[in-house]
């Protein structure tokens, strides 16, 4: 089974259906170790409690820059090889990063609270996600503006290229600006002194929402696929209509 | 498990966590059934993808 | 080369003619620097800090708002199939038609400058300065701006599209003109570091921009 084989819709489809079941099973199988092992995690000797708040923030984190390298290599798909079903993994990812990225800022500045005593600080890493997510619903925008999907897909494309090649300036510049106005980080988490009592749980954490955003997104882009389906044969019935009008009209 | 001074904020971000996962599971979900509907009313009313007409091969 | 002179002639005495509408993009620039007082009271101390901020954020609205003329009126005659079916290639003709515009458009925000400085309470030194970075910042935002306008004209939708997917991808550009700009009247930095990082998004931003604006073009045009 070669990527080009999965270019026939109808054998994707069937792979995502076999698939399916035994990712959501294992994704549910490792949240639940995953929060069974950061509800037994001690508490940070700094942060007490409130550091099992970075067990769902991280990997929300981490999650929402690693979803816009998925739509960047499915850019790449739809660009260089016109591969169909780039357009569509790259379709399905974006909401599903939205929402990652939308839950590492809930949970982000909700963390923020006891830690600074404010819901919101110019924080580098909060400021970044927060553009990152002004960047998600932008491309949402766009995929949202066109009703052509491969024309749409072409543009988002082009879109999440030019934005993996900023991610990293906008990253750099806001650390500038940040170290600029305020001297030091507050929230200096994830560093090499993370003990392995916290180190596993997040691991676990990580790894579970990874296979979570999978199987949403190949769930997704079963989607999208019968989405597409479902267009092409609407316009199918409206043209025979039309022509049955016309034949009818001679 | 005490969770100290703190416990509306970590019960928070988990709650809001589970409740968007939760949104995101509903929706393919529904998004799925919807479109299989569409697909079931359309094979009813008799349209069905060329492929299976004439075996040629269609996007 | 002698195609791309002529086109940037072109698009240059386009945008100046009547109808063209690049220098209202200057008006709409001196406008929002009047405004500002308005807003935030008329205490020179406090214009005179957040100077360099407001001219910055007016010239990044200012030069987002005529963007979308770069691709718009040449799309709507057709001039834009024959450039983009043309030997120049797109590429260059991208990067041809972004040099007249921010000629026609951008330059001018940059002369105004030290005029709307006075009325921020800005000393000559700072007013320059100020000129000076956003001399070498808004080629930045025009050519950003670019891929921006390739994909609105593609999908024919303009406005406010434009603005969302482009505003954020000119942060760093607003970040380090800011910087800078304060920089050379109070900071605690020197001039010189985000005044290069300036100069260099500016050069980045001449790479990409002409290449993504072309491929944009290229896969949409039809």
């Amino acid at each position: 089974m070669t990527l080009i084989d999965l270019a026939n819709p109808t054998r994707f489809l069937k792979l995502t259906e076999r698939l399916l079941p035994w990712l959501a099973g294992l994704t549910a199988l490792l949240l639940a170790i995953g929060l069974a092992q950061s509800a037994l995690a001690p508490d940070d000797y700094q942060q007490g409690a409130t550091v099992k708040i970075m067990f769902v923030h991280v990997p929300n984190a981490w999650l929402s820059m690693f979803v816009w390298g998925i739509m960047s290599l499915s850019a790449l798909g739809t660009l260089v090889w016109r591969h169909p079903l780039a357009d569509v993994a790259a379709k399905a990812a974006a909401p599903i990063g939205a929402a990652f990225t939308f839950l590492a800022l809930v949970t982000g500045s909700l963390w923020g609270r006891p830690m600074w005593g404010t819901y919101w600080e110019w924080d580098a890493r909060l400021t970044s996600m927060l553009i990152l997510f002004l960047m998600y619903l932008g491309l949402i925008a766009l995929w949202r503006a066109v009703e052509d999907p491969s024309r749409a897909a072409r543009a988002a494309a082009i879109f999440t290229l030019v934005g993996a090649i900023n991610l990293p300036i906008i990253k750099f510049s806001v650390d500038w600006w940040n170290t600029l106005h305020q001297p030091a980080s507050v929230l200096r988490v994830g560093g090499p002194a993370l003990d392995k009592s916290f180190l596993i749980p997040l691991l676990v954490m990580a790894i579970a929402f990874s296979l979570l955003f999978i199987t949403l997104h190949l769930a997704a882009m079963r989607n999208e696929i019968l989405r597409r389906r479902v267009r092409a044969l609407q316009m199918l019935q409206a043209a025979e209509q039309q022509g049955q009008l016309r034949s009818g009209a001679l | 498990m005490t969770l100290g001074p703190y416990a509306s904020f970590i019960v928070w971000s988990y709650a809001v966590c589970a409740l968007v996962v939760a949104i995101l599971i509903v929706w393919v979900a529904l998004d799925y059934r919807k479109q299989q509907a569409k697909l079931r009313a359309l094979d009813a009313a008799g349209v069905s993808r060329r492929s299976k007409r004439n075996a040629a091969e269609v996007s | 080369m002698t195609a791309l002179l002529a086109m940037i002639r072109r698009d240059i005495k386009i945008a100046l003619r009547v109808g063209g509408g690049a220098l209202i993009g200057v008006l709409f620039f001196l406008a929002v620097v009047v405004l500002m007082p308005f807003a935030i009271g008329p205490d020179l101390a406090l214009l005179q800090r957040l100077g360099p901020a407001v001219l910055w954020l007016g010239a990044l609205l200012a030069s987002l708002l005529t963007l979308d003329r770069l691709f718009m009126a040449d799309h709507e005659d057709g001039s834009l199939d024959l450039i983009a079916m043309s030997r120049t290639p797109l590429e260059f003709a991208c990067a041809a038609k972004a040099l007249a515009h921010w000629l026609a458009a951008g330059l001018p925000l940059v002369v105004a400058t030290p005029v709307l400085g006075l009325l921020l309470n800005l000393d000559g030194s700072a007013s320059l300065a100020i000129a000076a970075t956003l001399l070498v910042g808004t080629p930045a935002l025009t050519f950003t701006g670019m891929i921006g306008a390739a994909l609105a004209v593609t999908l024919h939708r303009g406005g406010l599209l434009m603005a969302v997917l482009v505003l954020p991808l000119s942060i760093p550009v607003l970040i380090f003109g800011v910087a800078a700009a304060g920089a050379a009247i109070t900071g605690p930095v020197s001039f010189g570091t985000p005044f290069q990082i300036l100069c260099a998004l500016s050069l980045a931003s001449m790479v990409i921009g002409p290449f993504a604006a072309a491929a944009s073009l290229r896969q949409g045009l039809d």
